[in-house]
């Protein structure tokens, strides 16, 4: 394989973590064997932007996370990953599509900043199936989970 | 009677010169022969542009620089598959959906 892609947050998060309680642990390996399938794959470019950075780091220490896992995935996401900074237009733009679709802006401050560099974005969330994001690029769900948020994640029948 | 006649024409299936003088889209057969192959052809052409695009994507994000050495990398890329083979941390889901909700 040979390509540019984007990996949301959740997949990194669900990578490094085990939800307590049924089929947590199902949902982590699969999002584990998904990610780790793609960072150890260096024909792949994985493209990042910088709020996201921050967002799967800040997330881990949300959930409690240590300072050593956090470091972890700031190198990883610095050494292995390219990122992209955020410039005002850049803000402005995700600002007008979330009023668009009332999709809150921190989906579009992942998402719209790779335009035009990224092939595919996984992303099990179900904002990303939006056509505001598959414009950006192809939009695909790696898990067997569609994930909304404040919800558990769902499992897909079929 | 006539009225009759006249009324049941106006019920019958237009023929297809009716409906080319009507201007409705009559297909033409000629341009139907080798449609798959034709589409099958544009298909293969759409993916080798799709690769070719590709292509170019990874070229130019190959031009963003990234921190850390080629040792870095390879160093930081074991510890993490490492870390998230060996060391998940195991996570409550009250937890896991407020920091979700709760990004920034």
């Amino acid at each position: 394989m040979s390509d540019a892609v984007a990996i949301d947050t959740q997949l990194w998060e669900y990578a490094c973590m085990i939800p307590k309680g049924p089929s947590g642990a199902a949902l982590h390996e699969q999002a584990r064997d998904f990610v780790d399938g793609i960072v150890g794959d260096p024909s792949v470019q994985i493209v990042c932007s910088s709020y996201q950075l921050a967002e799967v780091v800040e997330v881990l220490r949300k959930v409690g996370a240590d300072r050593g896992v956090r470091q972890e995935m700031l190198d990883l996401l610095t050494i292995r990953c390219r990122s992209i900074s955020i410039d005002s237009d850049v803000a402005v733009e995700c600002l007008g599509l979330s009023l668009d679709s009332s999709i809150h802006v921190w989906d579009y401050l992942v998402a719209v900043p790779l335009r035009d560099l990224v092939d595919t974005i996984y992303s099990a969330d179900t904002h990303f199936q939006h056509e505001h994001f598959r414009s950006i690029a192809r939009v695909v769900n790696p898990l067997d989970w569609d994930m909304e948020e404040g919800q558990r994640p769902r499992l897909r029948k079929g | 009677m006539a009225t009759q006649k006249t009324s049941h024409r106006r019920r019958s299936r237009p023929t297809a010169p009716d409906r080319a003088k009507a201007g409705a889209l009559v297909p033409d057969r000629a341009l139907l022969d080798g449609l798959p192959e034709r589409v099958a052809a544009l298909e293969a052409e759409v993916q080798e542009l799709r690769s070719a695009l590709s292509g170019l994507r990874v070229a130019v994000v190959k031009q963003i620089p990234r921190r850390g050495t080629p040792e870095d990398l390879a160093q930081i890329v074991e510890r993490f598959r490492r870390m998230i083979a060996e060391a998940p941390l195991e996570v409550d889901w009250g937890t896991i959906l407020a920091a979700e909700a709760d990004r920034v």
